[in-house]
């Protein structure tokens, strides 16, 4: 399968009082058409931080290292102005709380018709008009809605509104950063089926940012686990359920009620994650694992190919070094 | 070693006092109010000399004896200036004094009482906090003449509603929580009720109300001195002594508009920064009229 | 509700804020302490005198019945008569207002320029230094009186630099007649190009003393209101759709941070009021502003209760205006 979006060795950094803060430190993925990648983690792990830095919104203290690559175009290399082109037209976002992600004062028509000026100016207000109402009623909202105010949207409504917004353009990759965690239990399974038709029809690569393993388990074709600011693992979907290969993973599956896994017993895991401005020396993880030997303590674990699955975690180290592998 | 440690933690140290820029800005303010207070207070001791006296000739430019030069009528403005903090900090802490005795207790009977009296009070109070402040003590000093009691009286109209709306909507809002349904349930009566449990928690909000409006006050007196409505002449006051203004551009006598001016600027400067500071430090909620 | 009925409504509730401002300014003027015709004739006028006058002003009635005659002539329209010039004091006023609203328009289109775009670009670069001179001016401008700011500029610009003139609004030597009493209007109307240089630069020197001091106000609360605002999430979500920078400050930040300013809009407008009254008087104005002063000078109550009651009406129409504004650019309002 052809990759359309390449982030190499991402790192996210806060210039804070506290000294550096590294919120995202060396994460490498690659993301292919078509293709549906879930982020998970706890909040704090660098996730939401991490799609920030693909459409390079970060806060104006964040400093960032690496290479995002849309395409073979190096995004990380952009200056702002050039940004400006790429964000909404070929990548986008949806974000977590519908709430409050639309202009209050602003028709949900003139939202559309901003961003398709914005992008295309040669497009003429009846043309973009016509582009809202098919992108509204494929994301199932009455066209003729469009001349009203965000606040006379329910939530769910709301949020259909901003994937329609998200997708009018045709981005080829899409980020939904915690899509329905603000949304109510029915509105949120509506929400992942519409994701998961519409990823189909408009032919789109979808990163899915999330805490909750059960939404990435419905869409996501493939699983990366995040923990304070590393990516622990990544692989199929199948086999980060079934076979978690990281202490991290199997402790989070373990953690989270709503999940198909057999195991009875829910289990927390104890303790909290790392200072992420003086994370621990070796494994950022071996302060809470079950599993941990002397070597985790003392020095970063490389990325190893366990199965399909890639996974950063000395317990094995000794089985196949394979720690230049970027995860694919 | 040492040398570099000291520097490192003096700079340390600089950089937490510039971080909280809300502490210099308070401590600038407070040391404006103190150095007028002490003007007003010692200024017999202080001007060099009789501030309604003629002492000179007319207009002379700031000189070795009269440091801010004299004024139409050869008074040394320097002793002016100084004697006239006494006016504008008295008529501005009576004004204030005054408006708060008003608002204070009608805000926490209206806002305790409720029902028809709470509406008609609050739109009385609502209409004169519409209505240009400047022009009501205007109106209210041409009816009452000039003095200093006066004209405290006409700003303290202007700014009782301020008192009287923070006040009750504080009190509307508290008046059912639970310390004081427990007060009532154990037989405490109404005027206990508002002094023991209710006032103490609005004092904060007062005091800063209170602050912002010394500024406030500072400036209606001397818009009221300068359009003559203030004291009688020839008490020395800012205000008043630029009433006649014009003649003093007509002649370029610019020290004779520039000092007054400057008294009246720096001490609106002082409280305002001082209430901002205080603001913060009390009550971060409350933004009144600024 | 439609905006027609929400505009109708609103009238309707300003009708009993116009009776309570009213009754306001008649307690202040007749029930206070001092005696408004003590205060024409003087303490040793004789008695005679003064019964007559009481009689002539309606002062020998009952309190309740002298308030009922005001308010009923005040619904007629009907100001009085100055004691001083024994013209109609509405007369008098109707030829001072067009200068008080040429003097308060410009002061507040020029507050309102300043006060926005420094304001955003403040909140734009928030902490460098466009932001701290922003924060500086408004704290500083705010405690400059007018009427010093003005005398200030007479003295640098009218006498030493001899830039400006130093007062009026119009200099004699033209022999200018006024039609709508609006000089700039009437000047363009006429084609007389010299008198509409010479009115404007009459108005720069008052009109931007007016204008600096209320666009402190406007400046401090553009600049934290947009701030805020683009801390929101929806101007996080714009930029990450590819709005241009400068769309997501002033068309997504800058417009809603303005919604809460404008609600309270009307407050600021009666400090422009109050500071036209001074800036008039620098300046020898002929406003309205200076038409009070001088009255009060002379003690001429009719004039002085007129004008404060057109004070009154015109504080009154615009909190109706700011209110329908603002429910125009905020549909929620509406609902």
């Amino acid at each position: 399968m052809k990759s359309v979006l390449r982030i190499e060795d991402l790192k996210v950094y806060y210039k804070t009082e506290k000294g550096l803060v590294r919120a995202v430190d060396g994460v490498s993925i690659d993301l292919c058409e078509r293709e549906s990648l879930g982020i998970v983690g706890e909040s704090g792990c660098g996730k939401t931080t991490m799609g920030y830095a693909l459409l390079r919104i970060l806060p104006s203290n964040a400093v960032l290292e690496g290479s995002i690559k849309l395409n073979g175009l190096d995004l990380s290399s952009l200056d702002q102005k050039q940004m400006e082109k790429v964000r909404g037209a070929k990548i986008s976002m949806i974000f977590q709380d519908p709430m409050t992600s639309l202009n209050p004062v602003m028709k949900v028509r003139d939202h559309f018709i901003e961003t398709i000026q914005t992008h295309k100016p040669e497009i003429s207000e009846e043309e973009a008009e016509r582009m809202t109402a098919n992108m509204l009623r494929a994301v199932g909202i009455e066209p003729t809605r469009m001349n009203e105010y965000p606040f006379q949207f329910s939530g769910g409504m709301r949020q259909r509104v901003m994937i329609a917004l998200s997708l009018v353009l045709n981005p080829v990759v899409v980020i939904a950063d915690e899509p329905t965690t603000s949304l109510d239990v029915i509105v949120q399974a509506q929400i992942l089926d519409l994701l998961k038709s519409l990823r189909e029809k408009f032919n789109m690569s979808l990163i899915l940012i999330t805490h909750d393993l059960g939404v990435v388990a419905e869409l996501a074709d493939r699983v990366g686990v995040m923990y304070a600011g590393h990516l622990v693992e990544i692989g199929e979907s199948r086999d980060i359920y079934y076979s978690p290969k990281h202490p991290y993973t199997e402790a989070l599956l373990k953690s989270i009620p709503n999940t198909n896994i057999e195991d009875k017993e829910l289990v927390y895991i104890p303790g909290g994650p790392p200072d992420l401005a003086d994370p621990p020396k070796g494994c950022r993880f071996e302060p809470r694992c079950p599993k941990a030997m002397p070597i985790c303590s003392r020095k970063e674990p490389g990325v190893y190919q366990v199965g399909r699955s890639f996974v950063k975690c000395w317990l094995y180290g000794e089985e196949s070094h394979v720690s230049a592998s970027k995860g694919q | 070693m040492k040398a570099v440690t000291s520097k490192y933690l003096s700079h340390r140290i600089t950089r937490k006092i510039f971080k909280s820029s809300t502490g210099i800005v308070t401590f600038i303010g407070a040391a404006i109010l103190v150095f007028f207070l002490f003007l007003a207070v010692f200024s017999p001791q202080i001007a060099p000399h009789n501030p309604t006296e003629r002492v000179s000739r007319p207009l002379q430019a700031p000189n070795s004896e009269f440091l801010f030069g004299t004024d139409n009528l050869g008074r040394d403005i320097l002793s002016r200036v100084i004697y006239g903090a006494r006016i504008a900090l008295t008529i501005a802490f009576l004004a204030v004094v005054i408006a708060a005795a008003i608002g204070i207790p009608l805000g926490l009977i209206s806002g305790y009482i409720g029902g028809v009296f709470d509406r008609i009070l609050t739109l009385i109070m609502d209409a004169i906090y519409s209505f240009p402040g400047l022009i009501l003590a205007i109106a209210i000093a041409a009816v009452l003449g000039p003095g200093i009691v006066n004209i405290a009286l006409s700003i303290a109209v202007v700014y009782a509603p301020t008192y009287f709306r923070v006040i009750r909507n504080q009190v509307a809002g508290i008046k059912d929580e639970l310390y004081v349904e427990a007060a009532r349930a154990l037989g405490a009566r109404s005027p206990s009720i508002l002094l023991r449990y209710i006032l103490p928690n609005v004092l904060p909000s007062v005091i800063v109300v209170l602050s912002m409006n010394l500024a406030d006050a500072i400036m209606t007196e001397a818009g009221l001195s300068f359009l003559g409505l203030g004291i009688a002449p020839p008490t020395p006051d800012w205000g008043y002594d630029l009433s006649s203004g014009q003649r003093f551009v007509l002649s370029k006598a610019w020290w004779a508009i520039l000092f007054p001016g400057i008294s009246i600027i720096t001490t609106v400067l002082g409280f305002s920064m001082f209430s901002e500071g205080l603001n913060e430090y009390l009550n971060p909620t409350i933004r009144e009229r600024r | 509700m439609s905006l027609k009925n929400y505009v109708i409504t609103r009238i309707l509730l300003a009708i009993p804020m116009m009776f309570i401002l009213l009754a306001l300014i008649f307690f202040i003027l007749r029930i206070m302490p001092g005696d408004p015709v003590l205060a024409i004739v003087g303490g040793k006028a004789p008695q005679h005198v003064i019964e007559k006058l009481r009689e002539q002003m309606g002062l020998n009635k009952s309190i309740p019945a002298q308030f009922v005659d005001y308010v009923l002539s005040m619904l007629k329209g009907d100001l009085g008569k100055s004691t001083l010039t024994n013209r109609p004091v509405l007369d008098e006023l109707k030829e001072r207002l067009p200068a008080t609203i040429e003097l308060t328009a410009f002061a507040f289109v020029m507050a309102v320029l300043i006060g926005t775009f420094w304001g955003a670009e403040a909140a734009r670069k928030k902490d460098r230094s466009l932001d701290v001179g922003a924060r500086m001016f408004a704290i500083v401008t705010y405690a400059i009186p007018v009427f010093w700011l003005g005398l200030m500029m007479q003295l640098l610009f009218g006498m030493v630099l001899k830039w400006l003139p130093v007062a009026g609004r119009i200099s004699p030597a033209l022999s200018f007649t006024p039609i709508t009493g609006f000089y700039l209007v009437d000047s363009i109307i006429k084609g007389n190009w010299a008198a509409l240089w010479d009115a404007f630069k009459h108005l720069i020197m008052p009109g931007v003393a007016l204008g600096l001091i209320i666009s402190s106000i406007f400046l401090r609360m553009v600049r934290n209101n947009t701030v805020l605002m683009l801390s929101k999430d929806f101007v996080k979500a714009a930029v990450a759709r590819g709005i241009r920078e400068r769309a997501v400050l002033y068309g997504h930040a800058l417009k809603n941070a303005l919604v809460p300013i404008l609600t309270i809009m009307g407050l600021q407008l009666a400090l422009l009021l109050a500071g036209a009254v001074l800036t008039e008087t620098t300046f020898s104005w002929p406003g309205v502003g200076s038409y009070l002063v001088q009255k009060i000078r002379y003690r001429d109550f009719p004039a002085i209760q007129g004008t404060i009651v057109i004070f009154a009406l015109i504080v009154v129409v615009i909190s109706i205006c700011v209110d329908i504004i603002n429910a125009l650019v905020d549909p929620r309002v509406r609902y």
